[in-house]
């Protein structure tokens, strides 16, 4: 049997976890140690580092609250995980336009040493998608909610599409088509049809 | 390299979770955790005991039962007469449940009395330790609590809102779960969302249907009815199965009901055992497996109810 490194199965996974957490509710820390980082990491992103706290730590508490209804046909709790933290970020709206709109007003971060760092291909990507936080951040601004929702789901949270639908309960053909509008508005948001060109030149220079 | 790995490179000037965050974060879990579970499938309710967890010391039994014999699995010399089927003892013991109940319409300022009985037994050999628990639950979860637990006993404070717990202690919230046994299924199977009564069970949703079932069970009184749907519930639930062997408990020949769930589960093993006269399939109490968490010495634990009924104050008894 293939698994997908990261995704636990059977006694191990996250289902297994949250069934025994019906009897012995302490277990459910199991599920807390396993993706505090990465639901802070998604939270933070989208609305800075003092709301994240607050959604990641009830992100948890609302989990714990509904752990009944958790389909365990489900072996990875990161859809469920990632769907309750999208909702409480739903919250605070005004709060992440306007960091949004205030990330997009800052100049872009200065690429030192940028000669050296472009040896490396990751290193390169993240000079470059700082050098476009500006455009990336009004752009996600001037998305709908519901468009951002599945975008930043698929970059952040790193879900796959049906993740995604099973997280905002949504069809996925409405992930598919969300998706497809968001890209389209942040490809024009940053200048062109092929945002690849970005790296290249980051690369020549 | 496209815009979703622009975005994924793009840290939006989040900075990683620090301890000092995570420690928070974690304290409020906890703190949920503390609180008695969620089941909004009934609304609010109080009573699960709050502390102890070293072993689950709430007995489903309306019987009241006076005699104390250690129980003790007969093993090899108990008679292999295994002719009923799980449904035959858990229809039975509905039936019991139904014809030998009382009704009960305890009013919101008064409190459950219990006293329990649990015997923890070794299973390493050794001292059977044996506790009588005596307790008075608040109807309706808006006054204190006294509580015993394996001896010690304490006050729970009132339950706060947005706090709910399974089974519900509040009996309004009991007398809202339905009677007909199908219909309490699908009601626990949706745990608080809208019931679909039309839909069938899923494989994966009955040891959730289980769990409350059994928890139900768990409370020393219930509606009139409930216990009986309960029982009746419970005989439908797959993997619901008669121990093989009868036993003692309680001075009764008894027969054991267990469910063994599917693998990956809790249950793959057999959960608590709920133990029925052999004859009259009148429940008598359970007996499960547990671990203390300090020693985790394993012990076969069995309790039942020997006395319950309502009363106006604390420490008042019927």
């Amino acid at each position: 049997m293939t698994v997908e490194p990261g995704v636990r199965v059977g006694q191990d996974s996250d289902a297994s976890v949250i069934e025994r957490s019906w009897d012995e509710p302490e277990t459910f820390a199991l599920l807390f140690d396993r993706h505090a980082d990465s639901v802070h990491r998604y939270a933070a992103r989208r609305l800075g580092a003092e709301a994240a706290e607050d959604v990641m730590a009830e992100t948890f508490t609302t989990a714990f609250q509904q752990r009944f209804r958790y389909r365990t046909e489900a072996s990875d709790a990161r859809p469920w995980l990632f769907g309750i933290a999208t909702n409480l970020i739903g919250r605070h709206r005004r709060a992440e336009a306007r960091r949004l709109r205030t990330l997009g007003r800052l100049p872009p971060a200065a690429p030192g040493g940028a000669a050296e760092e472009t040896v490396a291909d990751r290193v390169a990507a993240r000079v470059s998608a700082q050098a476009v936080s500006g455009e990336l951040a009004g752009a996600l601004a001037r998305l709908p909610a519901r468009h951002r929702d599945v975008l930043l789901l698929v970059a952040w949270a790193d879900l796959g599409y049906e993740e995604v639908a099973a997280a905002l309960g949504v069809p996925v053909g409405t992930v598919r088509s969300r998706l497809h509008r968001a890209r389209r508005k942040l490809r024009e948001a940053l200048g062109g049809s092929d945002p690849t060109a970005l790296r290249e030149e980051s690369d020549d220079e | 390299m496209n815009e979703i790995e622009l975005l994924r490179e793009w840290d939006a000037d989040a900075p990683p979770l620090t301890d000092t965050a995570r420690a928070r974060a974690r304290f409020r879990l906890y703190q949920a955790m503390r609180a008695p579970a969620t089941t909004p499938a009934t609304g609010r309710a109080v009573g699960r005991r709050p502390l102890l967890r070293i072993a689950v010391a709430c007995a489903a039994a309306a019987a009241v039962t006076a005699t104390v014999v250690v129980a003790q699995n007969t093993g090899e010399n108990a008679p292999r007469t295994q002719t009923v089927s799980a449904t035959t003892v858990l229809r039975g013991a509905a039936a019991e449940a139904l014809r030998t109940e009382k009704p009960l319409a305890p009013r919101d300022d008064q409190f459950i009395y219990t006293k329990e009985v649990i015997e923890l037994k070794p299973v390493s050999g050794g001292h059977v330790k044996t506790y009588v628990d005596e307790s008075w639950s608040s109807v309706d979860g808006s006054k204190k609590s006294y509580v015993s637990e394996l001896g010690h006993t304490q006050w729970v404070p009132p339950a706060q809102k947005g706090q709910y717990s399974w089974p519900p202690s509040q009996w309004s919230k009991l007398e809202q779960l339905p009677l007909d046994p199908g219909r309490l299924t699908i009601v626990l199977r949706e745990a608080g969302t809208k019931p679909a009564f039309g839909r069938k069970t899923r494989a994966d949703e009955w040891p959730k249907v289980q769990l409350f079932l059994s928890g139900l069970l768990r409370a020393p009184v219930l509606p009139k009815g409930l216990r009986s749907a309960a029982f009746e519930a419970l005989a439908a639930v797959p993997g619901v199965e008669v121990l093989p062997d009868r036993t003692e408990f309680n001075g009764h020949t008894a027969i054991g009901v267990r469910y063994v769930g599917p693998r990956g589960t809790p249950w793959r093993d057999g959960g608590r055992v709920l133990l029925f006269d052999a004859k009259t399939y009148r429940y008598l109490g359970l007996r499960e497996r547990t671990t203390t968490k300090l020693t985790t010495k394993v012990y076969d634990q069995s309790q039942y109810i020997v006395a319950d009924g309502v009363v106006d104050r604390v420490l008042q008894r019927p």
